[in-house]
C-alpha cells in the first residue's frame, strides 16, 4: 500500500507544480495589460521626419471597437493627417489606444505606474480633483498662457467654466458647442397616433400611456412581447435612463454629478437632500416598482447589464418610450431598419408636482484633458492641443474638400457613405477640444445638414422640438471645485450601494420594506455626512436651486 | 557541504525554479507594505506616509466587510462540497468506459468548457437561464410550470454559481485522477477478480484507496484556497440584485481598489486573506497527518 501512496503523491505534486506557475502568470495579468496597451500606438515612431529634432508626445485615444472594416485606429486618414500637421510644428505624435470601457482602470493604472501617455482624458471631474489633490497632475496655467493661444481663442467659455481645482488649472476641458446634449425623453408618435392618444404631460399620464401600449399593442408585435418602456439594468454601463421621469416626480439636480445616472437631489431651504432622502425620490421608485410589477418595463431589466436588451427592445420596435442620450432622429433611423413606419419624437419634460418643467442639459464643458506628472514634457502636450485647435475642422468634420464642404456655417458631408467608412466611426474621439462645431441649428440649417437623406423635412420636424426643449427647459447642475474629503471617502461606496439597492427596490414585492433598506444602507455608507458637505459647498457658492 | 558538492548538478537544475519563486512570489510580497501606508500613487511605495494599522481598522469598519467575507466562504465551501468530488466521480466513471472512442470523445467534450473564458461562459449562462428567451424556462413552460428568474434570485444564483463551476472545471479536474488511476498496478485488479469482486467492489476496494493520496493532497490544496476566490466567475455572473451573495473579496478589491484607487485598504484585505489561507493549509495538513494519511510536508 505504501508504494501506491508514494506514486499518487508524486503524480499529484508533479501536476500541482505544473499548474502553479500558470496560476501565478494569471495573477500578474493586470500589469501585463497596461504595458501591452501602451505599446500598440507605435506607428508614428518609425516615420521620423528628417528636419530637426521632433518633440515626442503621446496622446490617449479611445477605441470603441466599432471599426467598420477591421481598419486599425492608428492607420486611419485623420490620424495620419493630424500627425502630419503636428510634425510641421515640431511634434512627433503617438496615439495610445485604450478601450473606451476601460477608461477608469487604465487611467488609474497609468497614474500608478507612470507609464501613461502625456495627455489622459476623462469625463470624471472627481477623478481630476483626486489626482490634482495628490499631486499627480501638471499645473497648466503658465503652459496654456505660453503655448496655447489658439486653445484659448477656441474654447474660452469652457476654460472659464471648469478645469481648475483650488484656483489652479489642472485640466483643459473640451467645450460643448451645443448644450442640447443629455438624456432626453422620446416616445413613438406612430403608436400614439394609432391609439388616438395625446403625448403624456405628467408622470401619471405616462403610466396611462404605457399601460395602453401594453394592452392595445399598437405596434402589432404581440401583447406578450411589448416592453412599453425600454430600460436596462441600473448600472455604470447603462445606456437608457430615467432622468426625465424622475425630474417629473420632483427631483432636481442640485448635487454634484456622480456616477449615478439620475437627478442628484434638491437644495431646499438652504439644505441639500440626496434623491434617496427625498419623499419625491421614494415616490419615483415606487412608480418604477409599479411599472415593473405590471410588466411595463422589462421583466429582465436587472440582468441587462450591458444594455443589450435595451437596444434590442427599441430597435426591434417592441418599445414605445425611453429616456436616453440619443436624439429622436438617430433612434428613429435605427428603429426604421426593422419597423419602417416607426417615428420617435421628443417628449417635453413632464409638469412636476410644483408646476415647473425641467430637464438636464449638458454643461458647457465636457471631456477633460490632463497632463500626468509622469509626462516628461508637459509643454509638448499643450503644444499638441494647440495644433489640434488650429486644425480643429479636421476632427469636427474631416478634411475640407474631401469629406465635407462648408455652406453658410454648416459642414456638409460630400459623400456620407465614404465618410461612414473613412472617418465617422472615430474622428470625434480625436477631437479633444470641442464637442460638435456649432450651436443649435435652425430648421433651415437642419434641412441642409440632412440633404443627403431622402426626408430632410421630416428630420427637421423631428429634431427641431428636441433642440427647443433643451433651450426652453434645460438646467445645469453645480460644479464644486473645492476639496470634499467626506465625498472622496464615501462616494464610491455610496454609489456602489445605491446601484444595487435601487435595483432591488424596483423589483421588490414589498416596496416600502425594501425602501427602508435603501435609506438605512445609504445612511450607513455615510450618505448624511455626504449631504451635509454638499450643503456647505452649495451655501458657499450661493447656489440657486434647479427645482424652481 | 559534502552533500552540496556531490550533487551540485542536481542543485543547479533547481536554480530556475528557485529564481522563479523569488522573482514572482517573494519579491512582490514587498508590496504588502502598502497595507501599512497611506498610499499615494504619485509619491510611490517609499514616499507615502506610514499609516500604522489604520487600513486594517477601516477594513473592519466597512459595512460590507463581513458580507463579502461570508460570501467568499460560502461560495468556496459549496465549491469544496460539490466541485471537489465531481471530478473524482467523473474520473471513476470514465475509467469504467470500455469503448476507447467513446472515452476519448467524452473526455474532450468535458475539457472544452475549461478553455473558455468566464465572460463567454457567463453570457451562455445568462442566455440559457433567461426567463423569456432561455431554453430552461422554455422547458419549464412546456411542462406547465412557472418560469423562474434564476439569475435574479439569491438561492438560485448560488446554485447556478456552484453548478456552473462544476460544468467548467470538473472535466479538466479528472486529468489528475485519471493519471493516478493509470498508475495503479493491474495485478491488484486481477487479484480482486480472482477473489470474486465485481466492478463496484473493485472501485471501492482498489481504485479509490489507490488514488486516496492524490485526493488528500488536492483536498489540502483546495482548503488552502478557502478564503481566496477567482475574480472572473463572480464578476461574469454577478448583477446588482444578487449582490448580497455575489459580492466577494476579489470583486470588492477590484471595484474599490483598482477602480477607485483605494490601494492601501484593498491590500490590507488581500493580506488578511492570505494569512487566513496559510493557516487553513497548515491546519488541513495537520489533520490529514493525524488521520493517518500523509500530508504535504
Amino acid at each position: 500500500m505504501m508504494g501506491s501512496w508514494k506514486k499518487g503523491l508524486q503524480t499529484a505534486l508533479a501536476i500541482a507544480l505544473v499548474t502553479l506557475p500558470l496560476a501565478a502568470c494569471g495573477g500578474n495579468n493586470d500589469n501585463g495589460g497596461a504595458s501591452s496597451a501602451t505599446a500598440t500606438g507605435g506607428s508614428s515612431g518609425a516615420t521620423q521626419a528628417g528636419d530637426g529634432k521632433l518633440e515626442k508626445v503621446r496622446v490617449s485615444l479611445w477605441d470603441r471597437s466599432n471599426s467598420p472594416n477591421g481598419q486599425k485606429l492608428e492607420d486611419t486618414v485623420i490620424v495620419k493627417k493630424l500627425q502630419e500637421e503636428a510634425r510641421k510644428e515640431g511634434l512627433d505624435v503617438e496615439y495610445v489606444v485604450l478601450p473606451r470601457s476601460q477608461e477608469s482602470e487604465k487611467n488609474n493604472i497609468w497614474m500608478a505606474s507612470g507609464g501613461g501617455p502625456d495627455i489622459i482624458i476623462t469625463y470624471d471631474m472627481n477623478a481630476m480633483f483626486k489626482w490634482a489633490e495628490q499631486g499627480g497632475l501638471w499645473e497648466l496655467d503658465d503652459l496654456l498662457e505660453q503655448y496655447g493661444p489658439d486653445i484659448k481663442k477656441l474654447i474660452g467659455p469652457s476654460l472659464e467654466a471648469a478645469g481648475t481645482y483650488k484656483g489652479k488649472r489642472y485640466a483643459i476641458p473640451a467645450m460643448r458647442m451645443s448644450t442640447a446634449a443629455a438624456s432626453n425623453m422620446k416616445i413613438r408618435q406612430d403608436w400614439l397616433d394609432k391609439l388616438g392618444m395625446k403625448a403624456p404631460t405628467t408622470l401619471d399620464e405616462l403610466y396611462v400611456t404605457l399601460k395602453a401600449f401594453k394592452e392595445k399593442d399598437p405596434g402589432g408585435v404581440g401583447k406578450d412581447n411589448v416592453v412599453p418602456y425600454a430600460l436596462p439594468a441600473i448600472s455604470q454601463g447603462m445606456k437608457g435612463f430615467f432622468f426625465g421621469p424622475m425630474w417629473g416626480a420632483g427631483v432636481a439636480i442640485d448635487g454634484p454629478a456622480t456616477e449615478m445616472y439620475m437627478p442628484s437631489g434638491n437644495f431646499q431651504d438652504g439644505v441639500f437632500h440626496s434623491a434617496v432622502a427625498l419623499k419625491e425620490g421614494k415616490e419615483f421608485f415606487r412608480f418604477l416598482n409599479k411599472l415593473y410589477k405590471e410588466g411595463l418595463i422589462s421583466k429582465e431589466f436587472v440582468t441587462d447589464v450591458n444594455s443589450q436588451q435595451f437596444i434590442q427592445n427599441y430597435t426591434s420596435g417592441v418599445s414605445g418610450f425611453m429616456d436616453s442620450n440619443e436624439d429622436p432622429w438617430t433612434v428613429t433611423k435605427e428603429t426604421r431598419k426593422t419597423v419602417p413606419e416607426a417615428k420617435w419624437v421628443t417628449l417635453d419634460p413632464f409638469v412636476r408636482p410644483n408646476g415647473t418643467q425641467a430637464m438636464t442639459e449638458a454643461n458647457v464643458y465636457g471631456l477633460l484633458n490632463m497632463v500626468p506628472k509622469s509626462s516628461k514634457n508637459p509643454a509638448a502636450a499643450v503644444k499638441y492641443l494647440n495644433v489640434l485647435a488650429k486644425n480643429i475642422k479636421l476632427v469636427q468634420a474631416g478634411i475640407e474638400g474631401v469629406h465635407f464642404k462648408e455652406e453658410n456655417g454648416l459642414y456638409v458631408a460630400i459623400d456620407p457613405v465614404k465618410n461612414a467608412e473613412e472617418i465617422d466611426w472615430y474622428f470625434k474621439d480625436l477631437n479633444l477640444l470641442t464637442q460638435g462645431y456649432m450651436g443649435n441649428p435652425t430648421k433651415e440649417q437642419m434641412k441642409k445638414q440632412f440633404a443627403n437623406e431622402p426626408n430632410p423635412d421630416e428630420i427637421a420636424d423631428i429634431l427641431d422640438p428636441y433642440f427647443k426643449s433643451f433651450e426652453k427647459f434645460g438646467k445645469q447642475g453645480p460644479l464644486i471645485d473645492t476639496p470634499r474629503p467626506v465625498s472622496d471617502k464615501n462616494v464610491a461606496n455610496i454609489t456602489k450601494f445605491l446601484y444595487d439597492a435601487l435595483s432591488k427596490a424596483v423589483i421588490a414585492k414589498d416596496f416600502d420594506a425594501e425602501w427602508e433598506n435603501v435609506v438605512s444602507g445609504w445612511k450607513k455608507n455615510g450618505g448624511e455626512e455626504y449631504d451635509a458637505e454638499v450643503t456647505q459647498n452649495l451655501v458657499a457658492m450661493n447656489w440657486k436651486t434647479t427645482n424652481e | 557541504m559534502k552533500e552540496w558538492k556531490k550533487n551540485y548538478d542536481l542543485y543547479l537544475l533547481l536554480v530556475p525554479a528557485v529564481v522563479f519563486f523569488i522573482v514572482f512570489a517573494y519579491i512582490p510580497m514587498g508590496g504588502l507594505v502598502i497595507a501599512f501606508k497611506d498610499y499615494n500613487l504619485f509619491r510611490g511605495l517609499w514616499g507615502s506616509d506610514w499609516a500604522g494599522l489604520a487600513n486594517f481598522r477601516e477594513m473592519f469598519s466597512i459595512p460590507e466587510f463581513f458580507r463579502i467575507t461570508r460570501n467568499t466562504l460560502l461560495l468556496n465551501l459549496l465549491g469544496l462540497l460539490v466541485c471537489f468530488p465531481a471530478p473524482i466521480l467523473l474520473a471513476l466513471m470514465l475509467n469504467e468506459v470500455r469503448s476507447r472512442y467513446l472515452k476519448k470523445i467524452s473526455q474532450s467534450m468535458l475539457y472544452l468548457p475549461h478553455f473558455m473564458s468566464w465572460i463567454v461562459l457567463g453570457g451562455i449562462v445568462y442566455a440559457v437561464l433567461s426567463p423569456k428567451y432561455g431554453v430552461v424556462n422554455q422547458i419549464l413552460r412546456w411542462l406547465g410550470m412557472k418560469e423562474i428568474y434564476f439569475m435574479a434570485d439569491q438561492t438560485w444564483w448560488v446554485i447556478t454559481y456552484t453548478l456552473s463551476a462544476v460544468w467548467q472545471s470538473a472535466g479538466w479536474g479528472t486529468i489528475i485522477y485519471l493519471a493516478a488511476i493509470t498508475a495503479i498496478d493491474p495485478a491488484l485488479y486481477e487479484a480482486a477478480s480472482i477473489g470474486g469482486a465485481g466492478r463496484i467492489r473493485k472501485i471501492a476496494s482498489v481504485t479509490l484507496p489507490s488514488i486516496m493520496p492524490t485526493i488528500v493532497i488536492l483536498f489540502i490544496l483546495a482548503v488552502g484556497h478557502m478564503v481566496s476566490i477567482g475574480i472572473e466567475q463572480p464578476l461574469a455572473l454577478a448583477n446588482s440584485v444578487v449582490s448580497d451573495v455575489s459580492e466577494v473579496i476579489s470583486t470588492y478589491v477590484y471595484r474599490v481598489g483598482i477602480k477607485q484607487g483605494e490601494f492601501g485598504l484593498t491590500t490590507a484585505v488581500g493580506m488578511v486573506q492570505s494569512v487566513i489561507n496559510l493557516c487553513l493549509v497548515v491546519a488541513a495538513n495537520h489533520f490529514a497527518k493525524r488521520a493517518g494519511g500523509e500530508g504535504l510536508w
